[in-house]
């Protein structure tokens, strides 16, 4: 169950690019969509807790699901294709 | 194909070694009998295994782990490695079910195989063994070497395992581990990429200049063979609050819990900057994310606090470095290193490393219990705080610490103390709120080893004295120059004369100045003002009259006991009673009863401001330091106690009065023979002393006369000064006798604390030990609170014996008598010294708090320079100041008492072979007198300023100085002028720039001190001295022999041989690298060089010839062996060619190295080269590439070109030259022609492993038939650069470790 609307609504590339931003300081702009998110800092706990906030609205993600290509085009192309199915 | 659709292992296809790898590889290669490259852990199986599921399971595991069937060697380009199928770690089962302990015999197994280094070239690198135990009982070992594999990788192939035996791999997980070559791809893409680059200028830039790296433990941070290692799981509470911590600070918990360790490591290093290591897994994201491999790289993370910062501020700062830093967490910490130019020597990138691994989960095999147990992770240069778990279900606390620098007690006590530390900072507010000492520390350093209630009698001084003259009446209380005083007599002169300081009005808490030389009548004046209730003021008439009546206008003395002939010293109006007016015998008053709490004496201290200070101590508190010391150390009536210490200097207290209340003899020195080492002797030898006392630096004067050796006495006392170690080990090495250390200030009663420092006492420093009866020892931090035992803080004391004040200066009495915090109700005396509490209870004195040194922003102690300079053998004592002697211009001045052997520039490259550079004094200065206190103390005020000064800042002063320093600048293009002291070569000179230099000093002063001097003496000062003496023999840098680097001239040197152009500078790298090596001893480096340099001396007409030449000059040096030899090239074969020679003459022959040199059946086959070609040899020697210029054809050509350019052959004059020409050519020749003889030793071989892709037939083993044993090794450079400063780097060391291979 969840109650909170703004982490209810279904996740778009840009809400995506925008958290993801947040948690490492940065504009989400300066992030490239191919950029390796390893590049930018981001370790495998900040991204761990993210992915945690987002199966709230039940995704079901995991974390091994991204490991192995970690740019936003990537991550976008999983997410989009679970929140299809789901 | 397996079961999962994967390749088995591909056709052999061979790759170069990652980054990650190369470094371990090389490290490895260098320590060749090193194991603690293996990783390995076990796992703990309780349960009905199923062992045929679980064997599948493993051998499925391995077949996809492929890093685990690495195989590697020595490849024409650098190392490489494949996949070898036969190295696949299959698992082993090992049935120990029969063993009497089947456990401790698994637990042995795995210790062995990790204690087995591993060569990387032929063995295989993993397995994995499955002990049963019993019928439910299993060990599951796993080992790789670090080459193989990191812990996550260790991770990945434990659970890859576990999910093969679970048969229940989740959806998400049905791929198999990824391929090695996924790994060594993304390697050689970063390698080449731009990413690198960037990453590189990122990290140079953060880190420079380079900042301090403090570490919690002193000593050198050098990986060891085995590591402590030690662990505990938080409990679930505080997981949970440190979870919740983090959150709130918005930051992932790994980050705040590596930022609080670091803080811990900072304030435990007493430091205000340090840098640690944070392991980097480089996973995530990455292709590498599921393949076993070593990727993992080290972080550094440089951090500074103060006490006063805010705790979040401070968090949060060092969570943004982290994430800035792991975006460029890629690049190699290695080449970091290598870039910052942190290689060898002490010089780190980072202390402790800080590793957290959230990610860590237990291993889970269905229908068992399991417990993991780490083994060994690889090798640990400092100490390795590590956190297991994800948080919220466990979290380890792991340690692995280096055993050189931590004991397992303190590695016990990190594991206690970093949890309570990181409890208390989550209630923070600022850094300096964090106690550093846990709860349970605090109570044990500021009770449990201060308890030290003991019942003392009650009675005064007096009462105790009368009962020793009661005790034996007729015993012999005093001797004195032959007189004889018994207790009986003692007491009735006493008696009389306390009679007559009555009839003055001389009572309690009044004062009776004691104004007499050492005698029987100072004895009798002192136990007479005690006996009439009051206190004795000493005074030395040596002081001069200003302070003598200062010190008498602050007291106030009722009157003075002294000789009439010196009354007049004394300020006019004091009543003075000379002896001769004592009455002889009591009038019928009684005396009066002494209260405890009365005054016992008042000493004068100098103060800090100029003003004396009075330090008035009680009966109670000087009792309790007699009678402590009376029954701890069992002193019997008839024993004999030597007085020598003046009375206004504390100790002489006890020797007073010690012997009067045991019921012993005070033999009493004459007046001037305290000073006088020679006369001591011969008093303690004739006078039968059994106990006495010196102050340290009096004690090595003492030792140093030749009538101390063999003396017997029963105890030695020291106090007054700190107890080097040396000393304690020269006192046993030269009588018998007990020595102990006694430590405290005149405020607290003569002594608080205790060591004994007897003949098997090793402590290093010499602590001050334990408190005395009723005494506490605080050593506190700023706030007051007590600090954990190695960290440096203030030292208080507490207890019976602290003095009553300063007689009538409340104000100073309020400024250094406290009110003790920890102990309602009682005060605490702040000593101004700085000390640290060993684990065992026992106190380190590290110096005064207000002698705290810095400089150059860097703290220094200066007693761990003189620890330095004491391990010299040919010094008799060693001290170190910090002197300005020109305002601002701080520097470290050392003062020496020489032995027969000292030689000042040995001695520096002692001190410089143990210390960083910055605490190597700037100036030594020879001493034979040491200027001392009144005390007998070492005046460190009166130490002369260095006369000829040699600090680095000294500015030329001769004129050839400033002209040398001048050209030294203009040379080497510097933007300021150079120091004096200032070293060519630290300054950026190479051969090039030296012979540019010998050019211009030849053109200034039409002399030439030549190459050779250049490398012997390369500072401004030392050169101009050459120079300046105009009968010096100047050498071309050509001879046959030259010194390339002064060393320990009682090393047996190494010689080193000249490769094809016949000169050897260009082995100067590595002569200074041996010549100041960071540890052990240093080496003289001599070159040989090609006597056909000179013109009309043609070579010898083959090499053995030539070897034979170059063994008797070697000899003329070393006429003893053993003679170390070294060539590169050319010069390797020379230097197997002169082995033999020197062993068939029967000279011992010692190391035999010889860098990328190859026999000469490696070049007869080759076409003899064409002159041209041979000409172009030169160029190579020159430092050019020949093949850039084919067109230089003939000798005038290239000779014409060389002196074109700037290099140091071009500059050399035309018949050198020509000399270098003709034995390029010459030597060419006679290789080609040379038959190698065995040599009946050793050869050891460096290869240039980048080098030699087209000639990979140019290999060590080449070497096999000429030597009894070959030794291998290969470094990661080009056959040209092996004599230049980063293979030096790496060569230096390990030829210095070869050369003593006790020191190292």
């Amino acid at each position: 169950m969840n109650t909170n609307p703004a982490t209810s609504a279904a996740l778009t590339l840009d809400t995506m690019r925008a958290e993801i931003a947040r948690i490492i300081h940065e504009s989400p702009q300066d992030i490239g969509l191919d950029d390796n998110l390893m590049d930018w800092g981001l370790d495998s706990l900040r991204l761990l807790n993210l992915i945690t906030e987002w199966n709230r609205t039940g995704l079901q993600l995991d974390i091994s699901e991204l490991a192995g290509q970690l740019t936003l085009n990537a991550m976008w192309q999983v997410i989009s294709k679970r929140q299809a199915r789901t | 194909m397996n079961d999962f659709g994967k390749p088995a292992i591909p056709e052999t296809v061979v790759w170069p070694l990652t980054e990650a790898q190369s470094g371990l590889w090389y490290a490895q290669q260098l320590a060749p009998d090193n194991p603690s490259f293996n990783t390995a852990h076990a796992l703990w199986i309780d349960g009905p295994l199923d062992v045929a599921a679980f064997t599948e399971a493993a051998n499925q595991a391995a077949r996809e782990a492929q890093s685990l069937s690495l195989a590697m060697r020595q490849g024409p380009n650098g190392p490489e490695q494949w996949l070898d199928p036969a190295r696949t770690p299959w698992l082993e089962l090992v049935d120990l079910s029969r063993e009497h302990d089947p456990r401790a015999a698994a637990r042995a197994a795995m210790q062995r195989d990790m204690a087995t280094p591993l060569a990387p070239a032929s063995d295989p690198l993993a397995r994995q063994q499955l002990y049963i135990l019993g019928p439910q009982r299993f060990a599951w070992y796993q080992r790789a070497h670090h080459l193989t594999n990191d812990g996550y990788g260790m991770a990945l192939w434990t659970t890859r395992v576990c999910e093969y035996y679970a048969n229940e791999i989740p959806p998400t997980l049905q791929v198999p581990l990824d391929p090695l070559l996924v790994v060594i791809d993304e390697d050689q893409a970063y390698l080449h990429g731009e990413r690198r680059a960037q990453d590189g200028a990122f990290w140079r830039e953060a880190f420079t200049p380079m900042p301090e790296v403090a570490g919690m433990a002193a000593g050198r941070a050098v990986s060891t063979r085995h590591a402590h290692r030690q662990s505990a799981s938080l409990p679930p509470a505080q997981r949970t609050r440190l979870l919740a911590f983090a959150q709130q600070l918005g930051q992932p918990w790994p980050d705040v819990a590596t930022a609080l360790t670091a803080l811990y490591c900072l304030r435990m290093a007493g430091a205000a900057q340090t840098v640690v290591g944070v392991p980097y897994m480089n996973r995530l994201g990455r292709a590498s994310a599921r393949a076993t491999a070593t990727v993992m790289n080290v972080l550094p993370l440089a951090l500074a606090a103060g006490a006063d910062d805010a705790l979040h501020d401070f968090i949060q700062a060092l969570s943004a470095k982290q994430l800035r830093a792991r975006r460029h967490g890629r690049f190699r910490s290695e080449q970091l290193r290598r870039d910052l130019g942190l290689l060898g020597g002490q010089r780190r990138l980072h202390g402790a490393l800080i590793n957290v691994q959230p990610f860590y989960k237990p291993v889970v095999l269905p229908g068992v219990s399991t417990e993991l147990e780490i083994l060994g992770t690889g090798p640990v240069d400092d100490i390795t705080i590590g956190f297991r778990g994800d948080g919220s279900q466990m979290l380890d606390l792991e340690i692995e610490a280096n055993p050189d620098l931590y004991s397992a007690d303190s590695v016990a006590a990190h594991l206690a103390r970093l949890p309570a530390f990181l409890d208390a900072a989550l209630g923070a507010r600022t850094v300096g709120d964090i106690p550093l000492a846990s709860p349970a520390e605090a109570q044990r350093y500021l009770f449990e080893v201060n308890a030290t209630a003991h019942a003392v009698p009650a009675p005064p001084l007096t009462a105790l004295i009368e009962a020793g003259m009661a005790r034996d009446p007729q015993a012999i209380a005093l001797e004195f120059e032959g007189e004889q005083l018994s207790y009986a007599e003692l007491d009735v002169r006493t008696r009389a004369l306390a009679g007559a300081l009555r009839q003055r009005g001389v009572a309690a808490d009044a004062l009776v100045a004691v104004a007499l030389p050492r005698s029987l009548e100072l004895l009798i004046a002192l136990v007479a003002v005690l006996r009439a209730g009051g206190a004795y003021l000493p005074l030395d008439l040596a002081h001069p009259a200003e302070r003598l009546a200062r010190v008498v206008a602050l007291a106030g003395p009722r009157c003075a006991l002294v000789h009439a002939e010196d009354a007049a010293r004394l300020p006019d109006g004091l009543d003075c009673l000379p002896p001769e007016r004592w009455p002889a015998q009591a009038d019928a008053a009684p005396l009066p009863v002494v209260r405890p709490t009365q005054a016992a004496y008042v000493i004068y201290t100098s103060g800090s401001t100029g003003e004396p200070k009075g330090v008035m101590i009680e009966h109670r508190a000087i009792v309790n330091r007699l009678e402590w010391m009376r029954q701890h150390y069992g002193f019997a009536p008839g024993e004999r106690i030597l007085q020598k210490t003046p009375a206004t200097f504390d100790v002489s207290v006890w020797e007073f009065f010690l012997p009067l209340i045991t019921g012993c003899t005070l033999v009493i020195a004459p007046p001037e023979a305290h000073r006088d080492p020679a006369w001591l002797t011969s008093i303690l030898r004739d006078q039968r002393i059994g106990t006495c006392h010196f102050v340290p630096s009096m004690l090595s004067a003492f030792l140093a006369t030749p009538g101390a050796r063999g003396l017997q006495l029963q105890r030695v006392f020291c106090s007054g000064e700190e107890l080097p170690a040396p000393l304690r080990d020269r006192f046993h090495a030269t009588l018998s006798g007990e020595l102990h250390n006694l430590y405290g200030p005149t405020e607290a009663a003569v002594d608080v604390s205790y060591w004994p420092a007897g003949r098997d006492d090793h402590a290093h420093p010499v602590p001050i030990g334990f408190p005395v009866w009723n005494t506490w020892l605080y050593v506190l931090d700023e706030r007051m609170r007590p600090l954990p035992p190695g960290v440096a803080g203030d030292l208080y004391l507490g207890g019976v014996q602290l003095a009553r004040g300063y007689l009538g200066r409340d104000d100073l009495t309020a400024e250094r008598f406290l009110a003790d915090p920890h102990r309602p109700g009682e005060r605490i005396y702040k000593t101004g010294d700085l000390a640290r509490w060993r684990e065992d209870g026992a106190v380190i004195f590290l110096g005064r708090s207000d002698h705290q040194v810095k400089l150059r922003g860097l703290r220094i102690e200066l007693g761990e320079i003189e620890a330095a300079i004491a391990a010299y053998p040919h010094v008799v004592r060693g001290e170190v100041i910090v002197r300005e002697d020109r305002a601002g211009d701080k520097r470290l001045v050392a003062y020496v008492q020489p032995r027969a052997e000292y030689d000042a520039g040995q001695l520096r490259v002692h001190i410089a072979a143990k210390l960083p550079d910055y605490m190597v004094p700037s100036a030594i200065v020879e001493l034979e007198d040491w200027p001392v206190t009144a005390n007998g103390k070492l005046d460190r005020k009166a130490l002369p300023a260095p006369t000829q000064s040699v600090s680095a800042q000294r500015p030329p002063q001769t004129a050839t100085e400033q002209a040398l320093a001048r050209l030294y600048a203009e040379v080497l293009g510097l933007a300021a002028t150079p120091g004096a002291e200032a070293d060519f070569f630290d300054l950026g000179g190479d051969s090039l720039a030296a012979v540019d230099l010998m050019l211009r000093i030849q053109e200034h002063w039409q002399r030439n001190p030549g190459l050779g001097t250049l490398f012997a003496t390369p500072t401004v000062e030392a050169l101009a001295a050459v120079i300046d003496h105009s009968e010096a023999r100047f050498d071309s840098g050509l001879a046959p022999l030259i010194q390339l680097a002064a060393g320990d001239p009682v090393q047996p040197p190494l010689f080193v041989i000249h490769p094809a152009g016949g000169i050897a500078w260009g082995y100067r790298h590595l002569a200074q690298a041996l010549a100041r090596p960071a540890q052990g001893p240093s080496r003289s480096v001599f070159g040989l060089q090609s006597p056909a340099l000179a013109p009309g001396h043609p070579l010898p007409h083959d090499i053995d010839a030539l070897a034979e030449e170059y063994a008797r000059r070697a000899l003329e040096v070393r006429p003893h062996g053993p003679i170390h030899l070294l060539g590169w090239s050319v010069g390797g074969i020379i230097a197997q060619a002169m082995a033999v020679a020197l062993s068939r003459d029967g000279h011992e022959v010692g190391l035999v190295a010889m860098l990328d040199a190859y026999p000469s059946d490696a070049w007869r086959a080759e076409a003899e080269p064409t002159p041209a070609q041979a000409l172009r040899a030169l160029l190579a020697v020159a430092g050019i590439d020949p093949d850039a210029h084919l067109d230089l054809t003939t000798q005038e050509e290239v000779v014409a070109f060389l002196r074109q350019g700037d290099s140091a052959l071009g500059h050399l004059p035309v018949e050198a030259l020509e000399g270098v020409v003709r034995v390029v050519t010459d030597t060419n020749r006679l290789i080609r022609q040379h038959h190698h003889q065995r040599h009946a030793g050793s050869l050891l071989h460096v290869r240039a492993g980048l080098d030699h892709a087209d000639k990979p037939q140019l290999q060590a083993a080449l070497w096999q038939p000429y030597a009894q044993h070959l030794e291998t090794l290969e470094i990661p450079m080009l056959h040209a650069h092996m004599t230049g400063p980063e293979a030096s780097a790496l060569i230096a060391p390990m030829l210095l470790a070869k050369l003593s291979p006790g020191a190292a």
